[in-house]
């Protein structure tokens, strides 16, 4: 069992002492209202108290929390992969055509290119 | 030399949920075609709270590919940072879960991460030297 158990900072944003999990890692599935159980599921390597030293911090530091969520969201809704990497994917769609069969069997329809179905 | 996918873990049940549709019926011969393996931090030696450098090391001297969130910020020991100093044109990408929570809530997401995944590693050698690349 895990013990002294606390929130950290060392360059990553806060952070479990007792684990490289930090607190913005949890955030989402807090804001889904997730239970512990459904956490655990995810992150089978924590513990119940661990989830909840994180809960505590959330809860005392909500707004810098909170605002520190949307500084992420903005920031990883404008990230792309580099041009060469792209067209490497779309080179392999061309050379294994079963590939994109595969993926339409398992969705039933054409993908966009977000992942979605268009 | 690519071993396999390493699971971070901030999302290894997620992972763990690809993986599963990575060898289901309609993948299994892409990932068979792969010979890769899948493993978790201990498959490794390294401990739950492994530094983002630690992790780094262990992926390019044992050839595995990390697929992780990206929520933290880009201190000195951040996975960003070392990937500036320490990332060359041969290095292994590390492979991010753009939205990780949609995994399990959006089967039509999850399908398009494996598809993107298995593209990259289709062609992995195109990605060398990329540092992150975003799945889907």
């Amino acid at each position: 069992m895990k013990t002294d158990i606390a929130i950290i900072d060392k360059g990553r944003g806060p952070q479990l002492s007792t684990s490289r999990i930090t607190v913005q890692d949890l955030v989402p599935y807090f804001q889904l209202n997730y239970s512990y159980d459904e956490i655990l599921e995810i992150m089978p390597s924590l513990s119940v108290a661990e989830i909840q030293e994180v809960e505590r911090y959330v809860e005392e530091h909500r707004e810098e929390v909170l605002e520190e969520d949307r500084r992420i969201r903005e920031r990883n809704a404008t990230r792309r992969n580099p041009p060469q990497v792209e067209e490497s994917r779309r080179r392999v769609r061309e050379k294994w055509p079963a590939l994109q069969k595969a993926y339409e069997k398992y969705c039933g329809q054409e993908p966009n290119g977000d992942g979605n179905l268009s | 030399m690519v071993t396999g996918i390493l699971a971070d873990v901030n999302i290894e049940g997620h992972v763990d949920y690809l993986i599963d549709l990575a060898i289901s019926d309609e993948w299994i011969e892409f990932w068979t075609f792969l010979e890769l393996t899948y493993a978790r931090f201990a498959d490794v030696g390294l401990h739950d709270d492994a530094s983002d450098s630690e992790i780094w090391r262990v992926c390019q001297e044992k050839g595995y590919l990390l697929i992780t969130g990206n929520r933290n910020n880009d201190g000195p020991d951040s996975l960003e940072s070392t990937i500036r100093s320490r990332g060359t044109a041969d290095s292994l990408p590390v492979l991010t879960l753009a939205d990780p929570e949609r995994v399990r809530r959006d089967r039509l997401y999850a399908g398009g991460v494996v598809l993107s995944l298995m593209e990259t590693l289709m062609d992995i050698d195109a990605s060398r030297g990329a540092g992150r690349l975003y799945l889907p």
